[in-house]
C-alpha cells in the first residue's frame, strides 16, 4: 500500500492518497487499529499492557493519564518513533494503520512517517528559513518543481493559520518566530507532506494561553482533513478539542469513549478519580 | 454511598462540603415554610401563614447563594464527572426547592383567605394530601442527601398516588360546590391550594431524578411512566 511504499510521484502536488480501509461498523472508519499491544523496554519493563483501541478517521482522539502511564509510548508506536530506542519494542500484538501492519519488516518507517506526521511538545523548527522549513519534507521526497513547492508552502502555512503572519518574510529564519508561531510552523511542516494522521505530543505545553488557543482552534480546523491523536496533560484541552478520549493508567487502557461521556459520566472509577483530581 | 477518595486539592472538598451544607439548610427552611403553610391552614392560624410567606425570601436568598457557590466551583476547579454532576445537580435542586417554597407561599395565601371565612368541613380531607406531600418531600431530600438511586426510583410511584389523591380531592370539592353554591369562592380557594400541593410533589420528583443523575449520570427525566 502507498502508505508504506515509496512509489509516489514526488512531483505530484497531491501526495499519494492512501489505500482505503473498509469502513467498519458503527458508522465510522477506523484508521488506526491497536490490537492487544504490549510494549516493553529491555524486554522486561512493560509500559503498555494488552492495549486495544480503534482511532476513528477525521476525529481528534485525546490520550490522557498520569505521567508514565504509556500514552506517549503508544503515540510514538504509531509512527515507529520508538525504533530509535534499540531496547524498546512491541512485545505482543500489532498496530494496523490504514489496514497495514506497521511493524511488518517490509514497512519503511520513513514512508510511514509521511502518512503519520508528528508534532512535538517543544516546537523544533529547523535552523532554516520559514519557507525551507515547510518545503523540507517535500524536498526530501524529491520534489524539485518550484511551483509545486511554492503552492504547497503557501497552502500548508494557510492551513496552519500562519500565512498572513509570515507571507512577507518567508526567507526569514523560522527560529525568529514567537513560540506559538514556531509550533504552527512545525504543524505546517507536518501537513506539507499531506499525512493522513497527525500525532501531537503535548503540543501546547510550552505555549502561553493565547498561543494555546490558536493551536486548539487549528486542531479543530485540521480535523476536517486529518485524523489527529493528541497526548495532553490538560483535561480542559482534551474536552475542548477532542471527539474521543482514552484514559491510560499504569500501562493499561482503562477506558475510551466519547469525550463528553468520559468527562461527565466515565464508566470506570479510576477514570473518575483521575479526571476529578482525587488521590488514594 | 461508597467511600470516595479526597481531592488532591483539599479546597475542592471544602467547597463541595459547603455547597452540600447550603442545600440541606435550604431544604430545611423550605420544609419549615411548607409546615407553616399547612399548619396555618388546618389550625386556621393566619400568623403561621404570614410566616410562611415572609420566610420564602430566605429560601430565595439561599438559592442565589447556592448558584453563586456552584458557579464559583465551576470557574475555579473545572469539575468533571461526579463533581460536575454534583454542582449541576445542586443548582437544579436549589431551583426545585425554591419552587416548593413558592408553592408553600401559594398555600399560605389561600389558607389566609380561608381563615377569614367560616370553616369548610372538607378542608380536613386535605390532610391526607399534605401528609403525602411531606412524606415525598422528606424522601426526596433524603435520596438527594444520600445519592440513593434505589430509593430515588420509588419517588415517582409515590407521586402517582399523590396524583390520584389530588384528583379525588378535586372531585370532593366539586361536590361541595354543587351542594353549597354560596361557598363557591371558598371551595375554589381549596382547589387552588390542592393544586399547589400537587405541584410541590412534582418538584420533589425532580429532586429525586437529580439524585439519580448525580449518582449514576443517568438522566431519567420524562422516561418513567
Amino acid at each position: 500500500m502507498k502508505v508504506l511504499m515509496n512509489d509516489t510521484d514526488p512531483n505530484q502536488t497531491e501526495a499519494g492518497s492512501l489505500v482505503n480501509s473498509e469502513p467498519i461498523n458503527e458508522g465510522f472508519r477506523s484508521v488506526i487499529d491497536v490490537e492487544q499491544v504490549s510494549f516493553a523496554y529491555d524486554g522486561k519493563k512493560e509500559v503498555l499492557r494488552d492495549v486495544s483501541m480503534k482511532i476513528r478517521e477525521k476525529e481528534v482522539t485525546a490520550f490522557i493519564g498520569p505521567s508514565g502511564c504509556g500514552k506517549t509510548t503508544l503515540l510514538r508506536c504509531f509512527n515507529r518513533m520508538n525504533d530509535l530506542i534499540p531496547t524498546a519494542a512491541i512485545t505482543k500484538g500489532r498496530i494496523r494503520i490504514l489496514d497495514s501492519d506497521i511493524s511488518a519488516r517490509e514497512v519503511d518507517p520513513i514512508e510511514l512517517r509521511k502518512s503519520v506526521g508528528m508534532v512535538f511538545q517543544k516546537y523544533n523548527p529547523f535552523p532554516k528559513s520559514i519557507y525551507e522549513n515547510v518545503a523540507y519534507g517535500l524536498r526530501i521526497a524529491g520534489v524539485k518543481k518550484k511551483s509545486v513547492l511554492d503552492e504547497t508552502v503557501e497552502s500548508s502555512l494557510r492551513h496552519a493559520g500562519l500565512w498572513e503572519e509570515v507571507k512577507d518574510r518567508l526567507d526569514s529564519s523560522g527560529l525568529g518566530l514567537s513560540g506559538g508561531q514556531q509550533q504552527r510552523l512545525c504543524i505546517a511542516r507536518t501537513i506539507a507532506v499531506k499525512p493522513e494522521i497527525i500525532l501531537m505530543d503535548e503540543p501546547c505545553s510550552a505555549l502561553d494561553p493565547i498561543s494555546t488557543t490558536r493551536i486548539e482552534e487549528l486542531i479543530t480546523q485540521l480535523k476536517k482533513d486529518f485524523t489527529i491523536v493528541i497526548v495532553t496533560h490538560s483535561m480542559q484541552q482534551a474536552t475542548r478539542v477532542s471527539d474521543r478520549t482514552a484514559f491510560f493508567y499504569l500501562g493499561n487502557l482503562i477506558e475510551m469513549d466519547d469525550t463528553t461521556k468520559i468527562f461527565t459520566s466515565p464508566a470506570e472509577r479510576r477514570t473518575e478519580d483521575y479526571i476529578s483530581g482525587k488521590f488514594g | 454511598m461508597s467511600q470516595e477518595l479526597r481531592h488532591t486539592l483539599g479546597v475542592i472538598d471544602e467547597a463541595f462540603s459547603r455547597l452540600r451544607a447550603e442545600i440541606l439548610i435550604m431544604a430545611a427552611q423550605t420544609r419549615t415554610n411548607l409546615i407553616h403553610a399547612i399548619n396555618g391552614l388546618f389550625e386556621r392560624d393566619t400568623a403561621l401563614c404570614n410566616q410562611a410567606i415572609a420566610d420564602d425570601s430566605d429560601v430565595d436568598l439561599l438559592e442565589k447563594k447556592i448558584d453563586r457557590e456552584g458557579t464559583e466551583i465551576i470557574v475555579r476547579y473545572t469539575p468533571f464527572a461526579t463533581d460536575l454532576r454534583r454542582v449541576l445537580g445542586a443548582m437544579k435542586v436549589a431551583a426545585e426547592l425554591e419552587r416548593i417554597s413558592d408553592q408553600a407561599v401559594g398555600i399560605a395565601r389561600r389558607g389566609r383567605k380561608l381563615n377569614d371565612c367560616p370553616a369548610l368541613d372538607e378542608v380536613v380531607l386535605v390532610r391526607s394530601l399534605t401528609d403525602a406531600i411531606l412524606a415525598i418531600y422528606d424522601e426526596a431530600v433524603l435520596v438527594f442527601e444520600e445519592e440513593n438511586v434505589e430509593r430515588a426510583l420509588q419517588i415517582k410511584p409515590m407521586d402517582k398516588k399523590i396524583d390520584v389523591l389530588h384528583r379525588e380531592l378535586i372531585e370532593e370539592m366539586n361536590r361541595g360546590m354543587e351542594k353549597h353554591p354560596d361557598r363557591l369562592k371558598d371551595y375554589l380557594e381549596v382547589v387552588f391550594l390542592i393544586r399547589f400541593l400537587e405541584r410541590a410533589a412534582d418538584h420533589a420528583v425532580n429532586i429525586g431524578e437529580n439524585a439519580i443523575y448525580i449518582r449514576s449520570g443517568q438522566d431519567i427525566r420524562y422516561t418513567q411512566s
